[in-house]
């Protein structure tokens, strides 16, 4: 009897067990881990360029298996369109396109502009099973060059991407061991855009990444989280919650085409030390400014007084900004310091120092405790400008607010700062002192653009979607005067725990892209230190300007 | 046993695969990670009481704030996360209801820089007393700014809960740096009724 009611529990805690993964899983399944930031390279391309690039590269001779008809492909250009891209801010242009060859496909020209160079690529579907408005439900996605050579191919099933379509090469085969063959598929049906080998074999693809996070092409720096099947289900929205009832439509399928053509999947073992999977080809893996350490596996500035800024380029290092203001200004240390002294009054106090002025002033304080900036005439710019965060430390920020983000970039919008030698210092009563640079004006103004954006059919102003979320994350959420929660954000004032607000200020900054870099200041103001969070190990990194 | 096991089925099947996890607003969030899969949901009502129209006139001059909710409004690019928020607009009329009525601004306006006309320039959450939450002042006077906006943060706080017709604290302000000269045109501190 005993025994066999322990076997009754083991039964029900078995079953409990499997309910429970069944759960998360299907969580995991709609909202993917992976996250990428926006393509930073990519840039918006015109019609005309559009049209053009593809006018001066289309194939004179087919590429395909020889003996057969030579590929034309033919756009009608009255279809051509933008279509915004999924992890961008930039848009892909596309065409649809008839190509002389038999079979149930649909095939647009894609054309996207990554780091000044256009990618046109032909995208064709096949549609195995359709609902009943003709949407994908299981199908292939496949990436030709415009000379027909195959590029890339993907398995949709159940209107989800779940396997990638690698050509079938024994060599490969062997030394690409870490892919988990599924199985090996002769295809019965005509497929024009494999025609090599006539073979192609399905692999899991969530071994993948995308190489799209670091611009620089660095491989570094992923969490097992990160998983490239998730990242293309993001693109068409099935993973993320909206619209699973139907299949894939064709924007949703461009979607996702724009999403791996951006940043296609990288192989580390296909190309050669120093090169990187470029949709097909091996290009040099670094941007140029850099060289690829073997031993790091990093991209790193060849120029080795020059830092990597947001985008991974090779910028003059902000901390010469520094220097140079402490250089051409002798008593600026002084006032810093005096300044400092005002973090024990209960409001904000200022100075700053204009382009057209010899002495360094006060700016005015206004009634409701902040500073007021005030807006220079003519040609004159700010040099540096620097405030307090006045006391009580347990109801003050330790970091810049968002407010005195906004300021900065209004200052640079309307032309008062040059950004090229401007400096920003906060000190408060938390007893922090820092100094911010603007690296990247047109990125730092881009991410305080206003657009308006139809929420629900309703019409609202908001910041970019991205930008928005991160400032709610991070910085909005309010408690009722009673204390009840209203929306807790991740940066509170009067956070005692200094160095996890300046966790949160960089994070903030490197998910925003604001273009920005922070330096922790000392309180003598004659040490400055640029620093970064390193997100692998928790760690604040330090690079000391001195 | 074979009962218990139907029932776990059956709740199973009702709950089936949930898409996402439906939370307070008051869930706790103690990185950015925790607000993905979640659909922040006004499960306590407090909005209800937000949403319509207040109101104040002084002398000729009427101020309206007008306040809907925003169900499942997503969050993130791409998508990780649904919130309930209010949204709104607002107004300055001159003699209301007299046939000299005019109106003075009005947030709902057609705007180049955005090149259309929004009906939301407020957003923000609600606890049991207090909406707050973010303001876009499209009146402002000043040129300077060029998007013609000024950003800032609104609280309504309600000063007589439970009674009628309900009061509450508009207020409108900066946390930190602004710029000299650039204020709000819509007034940042006074009592509305709610009609």
């Amino acid at each position: 009897m005993k025994k066999r009611k322990l076997k009754n529990y083991l039964k029900i805690g078995i079953l409990l067990f499997g309910i429970s993964l069944f759960l998360q899983n299907c969580e995991k399944e709609r909202f993917g881990t992976f996250n990428p930031e926006s393509n930073k390279d990519i840039q918006n391309l015109t019609f005309k360029e559009a049209i053009d690039f593809f006018n001066k590269n289309k194939p004179i001779s087919n590429l395909l298996a020889k003996g057969s008809e030579a590929l034309t492909v033919n756009p009608d250009w009255e279809t051509i369109s933008h279509q915004q891209l999924v992890y961008s801010e930039a848009s892909l242009v596309k065409a649809d396109t008839d190509i002389n060859r038999e079979g149930n496909y649909y095939s647009q020209l894609i054309f996207i502009n990554i780091n000044g160079q256009i990618k046109n690529v032909i995208c064709t579907s096949y549609k195995d099973k359709t609902d009943a408005d003709g949407n994908m439900v299981d199908g292939r996605l496949y990436f030709n060059n415009i000379d027909g050579t195959f590029i890339d191919a993907y398995k949709i099933e159940n209107k989800l991407f779940t396997k990638r379509l690698i050509p079938n090469q024994e060599a490969k085969v062997n030394q690409a061991s870490f892919f988990l063959f599924l199985f090996q598929q002769q295809d019965e049906q005509f497929y024009w855009c494999y025609t090599e080998g006539g073979m192609l074999n399905e692999v899991e693809i969530k071994t993948y990444k995308p190489h799209m996070l670091t611009a620089g092409g660095n491989l570094s720096n992923y969490s097992s989280a990160e998983n490239y099947q998730n990242y293309v289900n993001n693109a068409t929205g099935m993973n993320t919650g909206s619209s699973h009832s139907s299949g894939l439509t064709n924007k949703q399928i461009t979607d996702a085409a724009g999403a791996i053509i951006s940043s296609p999947p990288i192989d580390e073992d296909e190309c050669p030390n120093g090169l990187k999977n470029d949709f097909g080809e091996c290009v040099d893996r670094c941007r140029s400014g850099k060289t690829y350490n073997e031993t790091t596996k990093k991209c790193e500035c060849t120029d080795s007084s020059k830092i990597e800024d947001w985008q991974g380029n090779c910028i003059d290092n902000p901390c010469n900004k520094i220097t140079n203001l402490f250089n051409n200004n002798t008593n600026i240390k002084q006032e810093l310091i005096t300044l400092k002294g005002f973090t024990s009054a209960t409001t904000e106090r200022g100075r700053y120092k204009l382009t057209t002025a010899s002495v360094i002033q006060s700016p005015p304080t206004g009634s409701d405790g902040y500073v007021d900036i005030p807006i220079p005439a003519g040609n004159a710019q700010y040099e540096f400008f620097a405030h307090t965060h006045n006391s009580p430390a347990s109801a003050t920020l330790s970091i810049p607010s968002f407010a005195d983000i906004v300021a900065m970039a209004g200052l640079l919008e309307i032309g008062k700062i040059d950004a090229s030698n401007f400096v920003f210092f906060l000190m408060t009563a938390d007893q922090t002192n820092y100094a911010i640079t603007i690296n990247d004006p047109t990125q730092f103004l881009s991410v305080f653009k206003p657009q308006m954006e139809i929420v629900n059919g309703e019409p609202l102003v908001l910041y970019n979607k991205k930008i928005e979320n991160l400032i709610k994350t991070y910085y909005r959420g309010k408690r009722n005067e009673d204390g009840s929660v209203i929306e807790e954000p991740l940066i509170k004032e009067g956070n005692l725990d200094k160095l996890t607000d300046e966790k949160l200020f960089l994070d903030f900054l490197d998910a925003t892209q604001m273009g920005l870099s922070l330096f922790e200041v000392n309180n003598t103001f004659d040490e400055f230190t640029r620093v970064t969070h390193n997100k692998t190990t928790d760690d604040i990194d330090k690079d000391n300007c001195n | 046993m074979k009962n218990i096991i139907i029932i776990i089925i059956i709740v199973i099947t009702s709950i089936s695969c949930k898409a996402q996890q439906i939370v307070g607003m008051d869930y706790p969030i103690l990185k950015a990670e925790d607000y993905d899969g979640k659909y922040f949901k006004d499960l306590d009502g407090n909005y209800d009481k937000f949403v319509g129209t207040w109101q104040n006139t002084i002398g000729n001059m009427t101020f309206k704030v007008i306040l809907f909710k925003t169900e499942k409004r997503p969050y993130g690019d791409p998508v990780n996360h649904y919130m309930d928020r209010i949204s709104g607009r607002f107004l300055m009329i001159e003699n209301l209801g007299t046939p000299n009525e005019r109106e003075v601004y009005n947030s709902m306006k057609y705007m180049p820089t955005l090149g259309g006309t929004p009906k939301g320039v407020i957003s923000g959450g609600a606890g049991t007393t207090t909406m707050s939450g973010t303001i876009w002042d499209n009146t402002i006077t000043s040129t300077i700014l060029p998007s013609g906006m000024l950003w800032g943060e609104m609280s309504l706080k309600i000063l007589n809960i439970g009674n009628t017709p309900l009061q509450a604290r508009w207020k409108v302000f900066r946390k930190g740096l602004s710029l000299e000269g650039v204020e709000f045109n819509v007034p940042t501190d006074i009592i509305l009724t709610k009609q």
